[in-house]
């Protein structure tokens, strides 16, 4: 019988599907089949309306169900400021109702007149390269891209894109905020760990516009969040290195482009990741999460004993085993990297792919 | 299908399963020796979230792992579920789910005054799975348009508009019901939420004429009919109705699992309150039934004549664990635990949780920690439900589920999260589902009665232990309680319990024994203030509990000596 576990992509190379939408209903401007670059805008909407109720039954001093033969405009209609809405003549003079504002006409209901005021417009940017392989009725698009991808655990800030720069010469490593000498505009920094605000004062400073990093503690995700200052955990919060894995790859890609997709929907499943668009090298298809447990897969354990160590399966127990605490659990060995093997909760695994 | 006067029961198999925010438990009941049992059970991780996003492979996983158990074929090949039984014994012959893995009913309340009609509607609300994402009353200042604009951008699933006394002024009520009516007519076909109405019964026909045009209205009686009266039933019902039929129902995967249901499928909360109350009724006694979930806590507080359910759809120890801090300070988490720890890594270890909601705690010190704040979980979700600044209050039985309470190592720890985040009094047995099917056997007390009473009978509630603990207060170390204890065999145990104790009287499971419990002139065992009685009792996991702690249980906030003392209760239960 299979087992099944969480999963984590750590990938060097795939084929990677990059959902990019908007929070509410726009206008797409980008086609499907169409290349695009990381700052093309591939769709808008109104960022944030407010209304305005004009009471015109109240302003023409007539029956709210008599307001309808007064009117001038109808819902849908744009409307600048000073336009007459409605207007009633009088034996000695007209009485107008007029906009307030430029908008539009958004209803018009019991004698009252409701208005819409755009007060500006978001653009959804792809922030990676990439093709529109499908558009998400009027949210968004979905892009393909070729490269290496991360996935993380937590993220703040907006959606960033520079290049990689590796400060860790070791998983674990962390830098001090006087280490932060050199500048590092547009780069997006990954570190092991950050320990103190310092040193997210000195990365933002340095023109910093990202980092991805193992973990930290829940205060300085508190003031990275204040910061707007992108974040990518892998690991969790506390002091959590990277894992080896996702270590060496960043390593490796030092210095290529990156983005950070910090927007994620936990209660879905969906989950921020890294994307590192590496053009003109083969591909393969992004990894399928469906793959049981199986002796020689790459496990990373999510709590202590063993916490963020990485290991591969040895065997899948078929019966509950007992934990270091005495509760009893399904699991698997593990064999670490110092050759110990180790029971671990099947539910404290996550699937590295 | 079954015969409540003889209990003899018809050879039905039944799988049922509870769909939970994290993992999925299915469970294999059927007929032996002429009474239900339970086969198997088995659980899995829910499959709602990416990469599956279809509840009924997690469901197929849990069925697949009680086949792998019981050598008996439940699905096809194709996995579909194989029902009813066949001849060669492949098969079940009944399904029924619960859910608590939909996400909760996004609600905005519409009302008049805040401490009247929105204060029952909140109540209302939160007795079922609802987050409350914003409201609008008599007493907001904001203009019109500002309203509007936070009423159309606040995404609802349901409005739920109150007010109004049965008979009452009319007039601000259909105000406030036009403004809705203007937000609805703002937001796009399909995206416009449904409508409760829950207030002046007089102005029904208007609320529905004016608003039925937009979207689909519901009527519930009104919550408060009178001043001074709350009926919360109907809009209870409403609520868990509306909960089905826009979350749990349209959940990714359901449609295999409502072909497979022969019973209407349920809410995890509505089918453990009826279970509950189904005990309270059996046993003609207060009944408190908590269920400590990953997403949700709910708790029930069940007694002939009436139930008080509390449920806080934005709390639990998976992905919202870490909303507790909103409610409770670190140090109030950490006054629980055996050793000293920082608020600040306290505060870490819970927001790590939250990220990784589906793990389970390997060390000693993380087990003690999730423990912790389950007790801070329950204490808050009882205390916020019933208003009081008093936890449970008398007891006569004491059900609990939840996986930090039926995956504690040892029984005490679980019996010591309870008695410490409820401090409930009286004399009481405690029922722990160790298999976490409780809910799903309360889906079936009204069609199958039988099944409850028997699987429970049989073994699937484990029994804790009998808990002995009188209210009142007196000083540490001096004699609170005479117990004078003679076993069905004739052994006899004279045991004097003194204020501030916690202790366990042996008594295995399955024997039995008389107790005479004596208490001084302070205490109360819930027949009276030094009022002696005799009871009979049933020995559990634990023996017998004698908790004279006091109510409320008085902690020293920081320091050693608090940490001894937990870790001296831990001791006393067999915890550590």
């Amino acid at each position: 019988m299979n087992q099944y576990a969480r999963a984590t992509i750590v990938q060097p190379m795939a084929n990677i599907r990059r959902k990019r939408v908007l929070p509410t209903g726009g206008e797409i401007v980008v086609n499907v089949g169409q290349e695009v670059k990381a700052m093309q805008v591939l769709a808008r909407t109104p960022l944030s309306s407010s209304f305005h109720v004009v009471s015109v039954s109240d302003a023409l001093g007539v029956d709210p169900t008599e307001v309808k033969e007064y009117l001038l405009v109808e819902s849908g209609v744009l409307v600048g400021q000073g336009t007459p809405l409605a207007e009633r003549k009088r034996l000695f003079g007209l009485r107008q109702v007029m906009s307030p504002f430029d908008g539009m006409v958004a209803a018009v209901n019991r004698g009252r007149i409701v208005l819409e005021q755009t007060t500006d417009w978001l653009e959804l940017r792809a922030m990676v390269p990439g093709r529109v392989v499908n558009q998400i009725g009027d949210r968004g698009v979905m892009l393909e891209v070729k490269g290496a991808r991360v996935q993380g655990v937590w993220a703040c800030g907006d959606v960033a894109t520079g290049q990689l720069a590796c400060l860790s010469a070791s998983p674990e490593a962390s830098l001090l905020a006087e280490q932060v000498t050199s500048d590092l505009a547009q780069q997006i920094i990954a570190v092991g760990w950050i320990t103190d605000e310092a040193l997210l004062a000195a990365l933002v400073d340095a023109g910093a516009v990202g980092a991805v990093v193992g973990s930290m503690s829940a205060d300085l995700c508190d003031a990275a969040v204040s910061l707007n200052f992108p974040v990518l955990l892998t690991e969790g919060i506390g002091r959590l290195p990277l894992a080896q894995p996702i270590f060496e790859l960043l390593r490796e890609l030092d210095g290529e482009d990156i983005s950070l997709f910090t927007e994620y929907a936990p209660e879905r499943g969906e989950r921020p990741e890294a994307i590192l668009p590496l053009a003109g090298m083969p591909s393969i298809d992004a990894p399928t999460f469906h793959r049981p447990l199986a002796p020689g897969k790459q496990v990373r354990i999510l709590r202590p004993p063993y916490q963020q160590q990485v290991g591969e399966i040895v065997r899948v127990q078929q019966h509950m085993d007992i934990l270091p605490n005495g509760a009893q659990a399904a699991g698997v060995v593990v064999k670490l990297p110092d050759g110990q093997q180790v029971f671990v909760a099947m539910a404290n695994l996550d699937i590295i792919i | 299908m079954s015969d409540e006067t003889t209990g003899a029961v018809s050879e039905k198999s039944f799988l049922i399963v509870d769909c939970g925010h994290d993992t999925t438990t299915a469970a294999l009941f059927d007929v032996v020796a002429g009474r239900y049992r339970l086969l198997a059970c088995a659980d899995t991780p829910t499959t709602i979230q990416e990469p599956w996003r279809d509840v009924s492979r997690g469901i197929q996983h849990a069925i697949a792992k009680i086949s792998a158990i019981t050598g008996r074929k439940l699905l096809s090949d194709n996995g579909r579920l194989i029902k009813p039984v066949r001849q060669d014994g492949t098969g079940v012959d009944l399904f029924t789910a619960v859910f608590s893995a939909a996400p909760p009913l996004r609600t905005f309340l519409v009302g008049l005054f805040e401490d009247v009609s929105l204060e029952s509607a909140r109540r209302a609300m939160a007795a079922s799975y609802t987050t409350e994402i914003g409201s609008f009353s008599l007493a907001d200042t904001k203009s019109e348009g500002d309203l509007l604009s936070t009423f159309v951008q606040a995404r609802a699933d349901v409005v739920f508009i109150v007010g109004g006394t049965d008979g009452g002024a009319k007039d601000r009520l259909m105000e406030q019901v036009a403004l809705v009516g203007l937000g609805l007519e703002l937001m796009e076909d399909g995206r416009k939420p449904h409508v409760i109405f829950a207030g002046n019964r007089e102005v029904r026909e208007m609320v529905t004429r004016y608003l039925g045009e937009q979207t689909a209205v519901q009527i519930a009686d009104n919550v408060r009919p009178a001043l001074g009266v709350e009926r919360l039933d109907d809009a209870v019902d409403l609520i868990g109705k509306m909960y089905r039929m826009l979350k749990i129902n349209t959940l990714p995967g359901m449609r295999d699992v409502q072909e497979w249901s022969n019973i209407p499928i349920q809410s995890t909360t509505q089918a453990f309150a009826s279970i509950v109350k189904y005990l309270a009724a059996l046993h003609d006694d207060r009944v408190i039934g908590v269920d400590i979930g990953s997403g949700t806590v709910a708790v029930v507080q069940a007694e002939v004549g009436g139930s008080l359910l509390s449920v806080k759809s934005d709390l639990g120890m998976g992905r919202p664990i870490a909303n507790i801090l909103e409610h409770v300070l670190p140090e109030q988490i950490g006054r629980w635990l055996p050793f000293e720890m920082s608020d600040a890594d306290l505060v870490d270890f819970v927001r790590n949780k939250a990220l990784h909601p589906y793990t389970i705690p390997m060390t000693e010190e993380d087990l003690y920690l999730e423990q912790a704040v389950a007790r801070e979980l329950l204490r808050h979700v009882v205390l916020n439900g019933s208003g009081s600044t008093e936890p449970a209050g008398r007891c006569g039985f004491l059900v609990a589920r939840g996986g930090v309470l039926a995956g504690a190592p040892r029984p005490g720890q679980a019996a010591l999260i309870l008695l410490d985040a409820l401090q409930p009094t009286g004399i009481f047995p405690i029922g722990l589902d160790l298999y976490g099917v409780l809910p799903a056997l309360g889906a079936t007390t009204a069609t199958e009665p039988m099944l409850s009473v028997q699987a429970l009978e049989g073994g699937t509630l484990a029994h804790l232990g009998w808990v002995i603990a009188p209210s009142g207060n007196g000083a540490v170390g001096k004699k609170a309680l005479m117990i004078e204890m003679e076993s069905a065999g004739g052994k006899k145990l004279d045991v004097e319990v003194a204020f501030g104790a916690l202790e366990l009287l042996p008594l295995a499971p399955g024997e039995e024994a008389t107790l005479k419990i004596k208490p001084t002139r302070r205490f109360d065992v819930g027949v009276g203030p030094g009022k002696s009685t005799t009871v009979t009792l049933q020995g559990g996991a634990l023996g017998v509990v004698v908790d004279v702690r006091g109510r409320p249980l008085e902690l020293a906030r920081r320091g050693v000596e608090r940490n001894q003392l937990v870790e001296k209760w831990l001791q006393d239960v067999g915890g550590s």
